[in-house]
């Protein structure tokens, strides 16, 4: 405060014009340097603003086509897709004549930044990510819709539903995951068909943990254990033409009477109260018989002698995880979008460039064709892949937003058999229908907009 | 001139030229936050180092200017963002979501889904021709119009004669374009269209580089188009009105997707307070959050005195190796660390309970269930924040130990005073006067360790039957972060710089208390 | 021993030990995890085993010779990065800090203060700031724009007035005026005062705070990633966590032999520059 003060004094006094002949010096010195800079600047900005040269002109006979010099198209991805993308878009770049620049992004930060820097002018023109970025990416006008009839045929169902979004289609699915079921093959044959046949394998095995599933253990995981809930007539946001926000199903009949025989199966101890970490640890050190989780843990698990089967069925009804799909995407605030498109559409689905982005970065492919020659290859993926066929894909809404947290602590509660009554809100939580109640309470009031 | 007032003339024209240099370029990209730094920057410069006076600030001023810039420039920002309804949905311009709702095109009912083969031609005019071969009947055939001539334009025509026996014969004076052309020429081609009728048109959907591009029928008309005068979009396809209301356009009472960013005033903060659900977690957070941070303090500021009391003997053997291994903590990165405590805190075959179970079984207990039940959570927090803080508080300590003169100690000593009464009468004081505003500011960083809690608990177990989805070792920022990306029509951005400004409120309260009570200590002891 | 002269030497240095070696304990015994870890063939931080069943080299091996993992770039970066931007903090800092103890004039306390309190700032969307602030920079200066290690260290020193400049401060007013005023007497200039008496007797806590600071630089991962999108450009916090950490799992393995390489050094710094820190301070200054 007081500084400002005495600059305002300061000019009022007039004080800086003594020493006028220093001053003098010093003014002609800023004067000159000022005129440099300005020189110097205005030759900058001839330099900035874009130039339309003429590119050398192709010897065509006929009229010569002017050749602009060539566009580039900016493709943000994760580290493993775009080192696997990168050596393959040379071939593109040959036929079509254009620069795909890949640059690799944190995954997570791709969502965020294509929603700050494409408004801003910074943006990528094709960006690969995973579906359910696609309603908050649609709700802000990020994205531009895809038509994706040229290759629809060849896509499975799951892949064009989880990148539909009001209607329009948003992405191109290339590669679809869910869980499925780790077991330990020396210790036993296979994954028992059925949820009531668990306990008498891990028994006869005689290992310490019966099935470790992430989701307990103090680490919340709705993503895991959406099968438990979820397989028979549960459901998250009912499927009519896309989610419906206002039909949660996490407290219909069904969901509470699967939600209780999860809360039966952690009082068996046939499923253990661990999260990744611990799950992880305890399938590594042949702690645990079963392992409940995806495609991605296969390097870990490979420290035992291990293979994949489905996850057992609840009753009648098969296991249902969530799927998760990868797809390319276009932002809207590209200047290329026709060439964005005809990148995807043209080069990326094509089943070559799909299956050199396999070979080199495994993931459970959404092509029809490409997926029969990786079913017949490698049987652990096709077990995944079966596990997948009886999954539903995340909701892509962005209400999904509002569903992980209560989700994920009401699971929490039950798999590591937190219940108990709060004394502040005298609320009590003594079941896992309780449970599951609160959670689909709490989802619709934020919903609601509370 | 002295030397020194050269130097300062010399840099200031230096500086000056710089600034005159950028000034026109910010104009030129429209970068107002960067023109408006520039100009504080400058005036600031300029007066404190043309003038003679303003000592002090010409020692404070380098550092200042990265404060503001980096610092306050952010504040304030996040400031303003508080006061806005930014949340998913609500993240664009107006102008921008005009722009993005005028560019969606449709397709009228029956001519859905007809894709077809479309040829690009060039004229000795270098303007493009498509030919659009549809079906038998329609081949088509015409100039390629941008979207303000499509009224123009006149319709496409039959040609058949331009395809024979799957070649295409293009017309004299005309240039058949390959893939590769028309990519070169794609942000041209993709303005324009192709007139079939009064209410259609063919685009370029798919340029192919291997084979024939592929086109798409739509409607002449856009989707939207905006009306300024009325401030509302028509939608042309079903020929509603949309009127716009405070950040959506709504057709028929449904809001029209993406909205855009509008300023709403002290909305956020009203929802905060008058928000039932919100207001019994909040309380429950706040609570946490001032004993978690104080707690955490006094216990790393204990540890971290301790040691560097106790290590703090001249000629006391492997001192230096002590003292490498006690800011080790600190030097591995956080989210490794705390993962490790986690599995060392696993119940089951965590090393801490194990070497607890002779004291469980001494004492008959189940061993604890650490981050499973409120109070094993928040001890747990405890324990591996004060791991994590004790290194920076024994750095401190240490280094603010040297800055006590010696003879003052030796003068005690030789008054008689025991080593105990030297340190609390003597040595303590002094150490608080120069410590404790980074006891202060450790407070302050820990009120917001988003790190800590989000990677050991994830905000602890649930608080059961809480209206909102919080937990027993939520802190205000945790606990905002959960609200942020949980908003019902997904992030709530707004909202969370509303918690950001009240946190800093609260924090601001308390060190401004805080520091008061530290002025009396540097009254009572800063002149010995 | 004799057990008087072993009494002696415990009462005098001995619980110093005893003390020393159980806090040792308690600070070593995590890390020893994280460096048992970079040797495990299927590492896993939350293991229940010290010492892993199958012991490798792979993940040094991988952060040492990989053409897709530039980790030694990545070292030279974050070093360069932060040492830089620690030493023009400090160097800011002390500025700041000698205008506060030395030079008098109204509003000292109510100033410095409000420095201090202004960096509390929770910067949950500063992120996004900055981000805006330097998509502008970059088109206007593009040598300290986005994608620049120059810009980084910029924004760095941001935080270099406010509690460093507290902390050397209190350390500065230790210092007797009386040595000012002898070197007043002598025709020193301010600059000279504080260039070649106050800062040299201030080493101790200069050193401190770089420390301090050289840390919190390192381990920043969030503005790092703002900034830094070509590989080669990336410090070890972005380049790790880019490429090593995935939706639900991570490379322990290659994690953890990261943190040891990065933090070694740290400790041999902290070693070698104790005797700066620790070294008498005042002595031989004129008694006030």
């Amino acid at each position: 405060m007081t500084f400002i003060k005495s600059v305002f004094m300061y000019i009022q006094k007039g004080e800086y014009m003594k020493n006028n002949k220093s001053r003098f010096i010093v003014i002609l010195l800023m004067l000159s340097m000022v005129a440099v800079a300005c020189g110097g600047d205005t030759a900058e900005e001839v330099v900035e603003t874009p130039e339309v040269t003429e590119a050398p002109q192709e010897t065509l006979a006929a009229p010569a086509t002017t050749a602009p010099p060539p566009e580039v198209i900016v493709v943000w991805a994760e580290e493993k897709v775009a080192t696997a993308l990168d050596p393959l878009v040379g071939a593109y770049e040959a036929a079509a004549g254009v620069d795909v620049e890949v640059v690799v992004y944190e995954f997570g930060a791709i969502r965020t930044d294509v929603q700050t820097a494409g408004p801003a002018g910074e943006g990528p023109d094709v960006f690969l990510g995973a579906h359910d970025w696609v309603g908050e990416l649609a709700a802000n006008g990020v994205i531009q819709p895809i038509n994706l009839s040229s290759v629809s045929a060849d896509l499975f169902e799951v892949g064009i539903n989880a990148f539909s979004y009001d209607g329009m289609s948003y992405g191109f699915p290339y590669a679809t995951e869910a869980i499925a079921m780790y077991y330990n093959a020396d210790l036993t044959d296979g994954v028992p068909a059925s949820w009531d046949d668990v306990k008498a394998a891990c028994d006869a095995a005689g290992t310490e943990l019966c099935v470790g599933a992430p989701g307990g253990g103090g680490g919340a995981d709705a993503y895991h254990n959406h099968p438990f809930v979820a397989s028979a007539g549960g459901y998250v946001f009912k499927i009519s033409g896309g989610f419906d926000p206002n039909d949660v199903g996490l407290d219909n009949a069904n969901a509470l009477v699967s939600a209780e025989y999860l809360d039966s199966l952690v009082k068996d101890g046939v499923v253990a109260s661990t999260d990744y970490g611990g799950s992880m640890s305890a399938f590594q050190e042949g702690r645990s018989l079963f392992w409940m989780t995806g495609p991605w843990a296969r390097n870990d698990a490979s420290a035992v002698n291990y293979n994949v089967g489905l996850i057992p069925a609840f009753g009648d009804s098969p296991a249902t995880p969530f799927v998760g799909v990868r797809g390319a995407m276009v932002s809207s605030f590209s200047e290329k979008k026709l060439l964005a498109e005809s990148f995807i559409l043209d080069f990326f689905a094509t089943v070559e460039v799909q299956e050199a982005m396999y070979n080199s970065d495994p993931r459970l492919p959404a092509t029809k064709s490409l997926f029969a020659i990786v079913e017949a290859a490698d049987p652990v993926a096709a077990a995944f892949a079966a596990s997948a066929s009886n999954g539903i894909p995340m909701p892509n809404i962005p209400e999904m937003g509002s569903v992980w947290g209560p989700f994920g602590d009401a699971l929490l509660i039950i798999r590591d058999q937190a219940y108990g009554t709060n004394e502040e809100t005298g609320v009590t939580v003594n079941s896992a229908t309780d449970a599951m109640k609160l959670a689909a309470e709490q989802i619709r009031t934020a919903i609601a907009g509370g | 001139m002295k030397k020194s007032t050269v130097f300062r003339y010399l840099f200031l024209a230096i500086f000056n030229s710089f600034v005159v240099y950028s000034i026109p370029l910010t104009i030129t990209f429209e970068s107002w936050f960067l023109l408006s730094l520039i100009l504080l920057i400058a005036l600031l410069v300029n007066i404190v180092y043309f003038s003679d006076r303003f000592l002090p600030m010409k020692w404070i001023l380098p550092g200042m200017i990265f404060l503001i810039s980096f610092v306050v420039f952010p504040a304030v920002y996040n400031t303003f963002v508080s006061f806005t309804n930014w949340s998913t949905g609500h993240i664009l311009t107006k102008s921008q979501v005009v722009n993005i709702l005028e560019s969606r095109t449709f397709t009228p009912e029956d001519q859905q889904g007809i894709e077809f083969d479309l040829y690009v031609f060039q004229d000795t005019n270098l303007e493009f021709y498509y030919l659009a071969d549809i079906d038998d009947q329609n081949i088509l055939f015409g100039k390629a119009v941008t979207f303000e001539n499509i009224n123009d334009s006149n319709f496409a025509v039959h040609e058949p004669s331009l395809i024979q026996n799957g070649d295409i014969i293009p017309p004299s004076g005309f240039n058949l374009l390959t893939g590769k052309d028309q990519i070169a020429n794609s942000t041209t081609l993709q303005e324009l269209s192709l007139v079939i009728d009064k209410n259609t048109r063919a685009q370029l959907f798919k340029i192919s580089v291997f084979g024939a591009s592929t086109g798409l029928l739509s409607s002449t008309s856009q989707l939207y188009t905006f009306d300024e005068s009325s401030d509302s979009i028509t939608n042309n396809s079903t020929n509603t009105i949309c009127m716009a209301e405070v950040d959506n356009f709504v057709c028929d009472g449904e809001e029209i997707d993406p909205g855009w960013r509008v300023f709403v005033g002290f909305d956020n903060y009203q929802k905060l307070f008058s928000n039932q659900r919100i207001r019994g977690p909040l309380s429950l957070v706040t609570k946490w959050t001032f004993q978690f941070a104080f707690v955490t303090v006094l216990l790393a500021f204990s540890v971290g005195l301790f040691l560097s009391l106790v290590l703090n003997k001249e000629n006391l053997k492997f001192q230096r190796i002590y003292r490498a291994i006690f800011i080790l903590p600190y030097a591995i990165p956080a989210f490794v660390s705390v993962l490790v405590w986690k599995g060392l805190l696993n119940p089951d075959y965590g090393v801490i309970n194990t070497w607890l179970s002779p004291l469980y079984e001494m004492l008959e207990i189940e061993p604890i269930q650490w981050l499973k039940t409120k109070e094993s959570a928040r001890s747990a927090v405890l324990l591996v924040n004060t791991w994590l803080g004790f290194p920076y508080m024994f750095l401190i300590t240490t280094g603010a130990l040297q800055s006590i003169p010696k003879n003052l100690i030796e003068a005690a000593r030789v008054d008689g005073a025991s080593s105990l009464q030297t340190f609390w009468r003597i040595v303590f004081p002094l150490l608080m006067v120069s410590i404790s505003p980074l006891l202060i500011g450790s407070f302050a960083f820990n009120f917001n360790n988003f790190t800590l809690i989000f990677l050991l608990s994830g905000g602890g177990p649930p608080v059961i039957g809480s209206e909102v989805a919080v937990g027993w070792t939520d802190i205000l920022i945790s606990f905002s972060y959960k609200l942020a990306i949980s908003g019902g029509r997904g992030n709530l951005f707004g909202l969370a710089s509303t918690v950001s400004i009240i946190i800093f409120a609260l924090v601001l309260l308390i060190s401004a208390i805080s520091f008061r009570y530290t002025k009396r200590l540097e009254r009572i002891y800063g002149n010995i | 021993m004799e057990i008087s002269k072993f009494n002696n030497w415990f009462k005098e240095f001995g619980w110093r030990h005893l003390v020393a070696l159980i806090f040792v304990v308690f600070a070593i015994y995590p890390i020893l995890y994280v460096l048992t870890n970079s040797f495990a063939d299927f590492a896993n931080l939350t293991n229940s085993k010290l010492i892993p069943d199958s012991l490798t080299l792979k993940h040094y091996k991988l952060l040492s010779g990989n053409p897709l993992v530039p980790y030694s770039d990545w070292l030279f970066n974050t070093y360069k990065i932060s040492i830089i931007a620690a030493f023009f903090n400090v160097f800011l800092g002390t500025l700041a800090a000698y205008a506060f103890s030395r030079l008098q004039f109204k509003g000292r306390r109510a100033s410095l203060l409000t420095l201090v309190i202004v960096q509390m700032f929770p910067s949950f969307l500063a992120f996004v700031a900055i981000y805006l602030l330097f998509f502008q920079i970059s088109d206007v200066i593009p040598i300290m724009g986005l994608g620049t290690h120059f810009g980084l260290i910029l924004v760095y020193l941001g935080g270099s007035i406010g509690f460093n400049s507290w902390l050397i401060k209190g350390f500065m007013d230790t210092i007797s005026p009386s040595l000012d005023e002898a070197a007043k007497v002598d025709g020193a200039s301010e600059f000279q005062i504080f260039s070649k008496i106050i800062a040299p007797l201030t080493r101790p806590i200069l050193i401190v705070i770089f420390v301090i600071t050289f840390i919190g630089i390192y381990s920043d991962y969030i503005l790092a990633a703002i900034f830094l999108k070509d590989k080669n450009l990336w410090t070890v916090a972005v380049g790790i966590n880019t490429v090593f950490v995935d939706d639900f799992n991570a490379d322990w393995g290659v994690i953890a032999a990261s943190s040891v390489i990065a933090a070694t050094p740290i400790a041999m710094l902290f070693i070698f520059f104790q005797k700066q820190i620790t070294g008498g301070l005042t002595a031989g200054s004129v008694k006030g």
